[in-house]
């Protein structure tokens, strides 16, 4: 990363490549480097949240528990 | 005399089940004013005229001889082009879908099939639900019925533009972030996201699983419950399909707020996040109305703006590219600037932060049921800011954050937005009114009050200069 917290071109050319986005960024490099830089984060989260959940999030095969 | 243009379905109905209006003629009417105003407009990606016009025909003979199916019978409509109609393009306004054909119908449209609707069309939107309005396109982009040079909003751009001209009087949408209740808002229309599952999305083209919704976009309450109505209901083909089902959003539509508990999340826009100053006079005008007609207003607070759009944005974005990842690895030229811009998003989120977002979720949601505990329904604005112009692709890309539109979607409760006044500019403003998971029917009570009392969807634009017709009378 640079100083400002940006990833440096070159770093930003792997990570794209490694996501096999090697033609998006020939084709639009403005558009890579302005994904990337977006919000990739949640930026707070309530208290007492914790990503250890107990029981961990429920998966169902019944359409209903999706109401 | 009612000019067929602006009737409403729920006056429509009434006058072909009394065989005082033919299903033929009010379609011919529509698609008459569809060839004079769309050039202008663009509110259609496809017209299906002689498909209406054979719909119309069975309609009116079919209730000449006393088979009335129900409320759309004979009703024309149009849907937002992302929705299958078997032996059409379902083109999702995108070069990349420009020689599909759907093989089949979507659920929703097979259910208005079964009710008896005409169907005039497919409307524009932005490119798979997600792009922005932009020139880059096979076809253009929708334009504010309000003033031609500002954004309709979207992404279901064409269906606010469609009902607000009165191009068709009932429109379907889809809805993941905002997308039906943004257009609704622009356009100062009625745009409703159902609760999450109660609307099939089979035959839908998806933009994040999770998040979907089909709803419906018209000119009045009473017209969106109506299509809700017509579309709702459990669907085994689409595997986020709730059993529960709402109640009659017609029955108790005129029972009015007295006593009704209404919530403010005020904190919206007036801590989180600062809001156009006519946008908030608008909310603060329509909880003055609703105080008036007897309902018990009260402020609530939920978590912050930034956590329910944080929660919503990664798992929008994460859901999408999950989607398209193979067309943006391979075809990105094919992408509209804007759409690319905004779908390769999804690449760089952390699988962690996904996680983490699902499971905030779960906490939010829960967070929302509290909340509606002690209140009925909740209000609070829908876009922060007017309607910018529709070349500005910084000001749009702005409408995207600047919104309270999407914690609904993560909630999945139903919300609806409806006008609450004109800007000085003369253009509309909007506030949301969303309630419990399957309780449509509450919700559209208390819009139906407010805009009954208030009046504002009895306004209509304008037409361009650039596209002035003759009246159309009936």
């Amino acid at each position: 990363m640079s100083d400002d917290g940006k990833p440096k071109p070159e770093t930003l050319r792997a990570i794209a490549e490694m996501r096999g986005l090697g033609r998006a960024l020939a084709h639009a490099p403005a558009s890579v480097i302005a994904a990337f830089e977006r919000g990739r984060r949640i930026r707070s989260f309530p208290e007492g949240f914790s990503p250890l959940t107990d029981p961990a999030n429920r998966f169902s095969a019944d359409p209903e528990g999706n109401a | 005399m009612t000019e067929l243009a602006y009737l409403t379905v729920a006056e429509a109905t009434r006058l072909i089940r009394a065989r005082e209006l033919s299903p033929v003629e009010y379609t011919e009417a529509l698609l008459a004013r569809i060839a004079a105003l769309d050039p202008t407009y663009h509110a259609f990606i496809t017209v299906t005229a002689d498909a209406a016009r054979a719909d119309a025909k069975a309609a009116e003979t079919e209730i000449a001889r006393g088979n009335w199916r129900g409320p759309m019978h004979g009703i024309p409509y149009a849907l937002k082009d992302i929705i299958d109609v078997a032996g059409l393009p379902t083109t999702c306004h995108s070069k990349l879908r420009i020689d599909h054909r759907a093989t089949s119908d979507a659920a929703v449209v097979r259910r208005l099939r079964a009710a008896g609707a005409v169907m005039l069309g497919k409307l524009a939107l932005h490119e798979f639900a997600n792009g922005g309005p932009t020139n880059d396109l096979p076809w253009p982009a929708a334009r504010n019925p309000w003033n031609i040079d500002l954004h309709p909003g979207g992404s279901s751009s064409g269906c606010g533009t469609a009902a607000a001209i009165g191009l068709a009087p009932a429109t379907l949408g889809t809805d993941t972030g905002g997308s039906v209740r943004n257009p609704a808002t622009c356009c100062g229309v009625i745009g409703m996201k159902p609760t999450y599952g109660a609307v099939s999305r089979a035959g839908v083209f998806p933009l994040a699983f999770s998040l979907d919704h089909v709803g419906p976009i018209t000119r009045t309450v009473e017209d969106n419950a109506i299509l809700f109505q017509a579309i709702a209901g459990h669907d085994p083909v689409d595997p986020g399909s709730a059993r529960h089902t709402h109640g009659d959003c017609i029955a108790g539509l005129r029972a009015g707020v007295k006593g009704t508990r209404v919530g403010v999340i005020a904190h919206f826009y007036e801590q989180d996040l600062a809001a156009d100053p006519e946008q908030v006079a608008g909310i603060e005008g329509a909880i003055a109305a609703l105080r008036r007609l007897g309902a018990d207003v009260k402020p609530v607070r939920v978590s912050p703006l930034e956590r329910w759009m944080d929660c919503g944005r990664i798992i929008h974005y994460a859901e999408a590219y999950a989607i398209h990842e193979r067309d943006l690895q391979e075809r990105p030229q094919d992408f509209a600037p804007i759409t690319l811009r905004r779908l390769l998003g999804g690449a760089f989120i952390p699988a962690a932060e996904y996680v983490k977002a699902q499971q905030l979720r779960r906490v939010l949601i829960e967070e929302y049921r509290a909340a509606l505990r002690d209140v009925d329904v909740l209000i609070t604005l829908s876009s922060y800011d007017l309607p910018c112009r529709i070349d500005d692709e910084a000001a749009i890309t702005r409408t995207y954050e600047r919104q309270c539109r999407m914690p609904f979607n993560v909630a999945g409760g139903p919300a609806v937005s409806v006008p609450t006044g004109f800007s000085k500019s003369g253009l509309p403003l909007a506030m949301q009114i969303a309630g419990r998971a399957f309780d449509e029917a509450g919700v559209y009570r208390v819009a139906h009050a407010y805009c009954e009392a208030a009046g504002w969807t009895e306004r209509h634009p304008a037409i361009a200069q650039a596209a002035r017709q003759p009246a159309m009378a009936k």
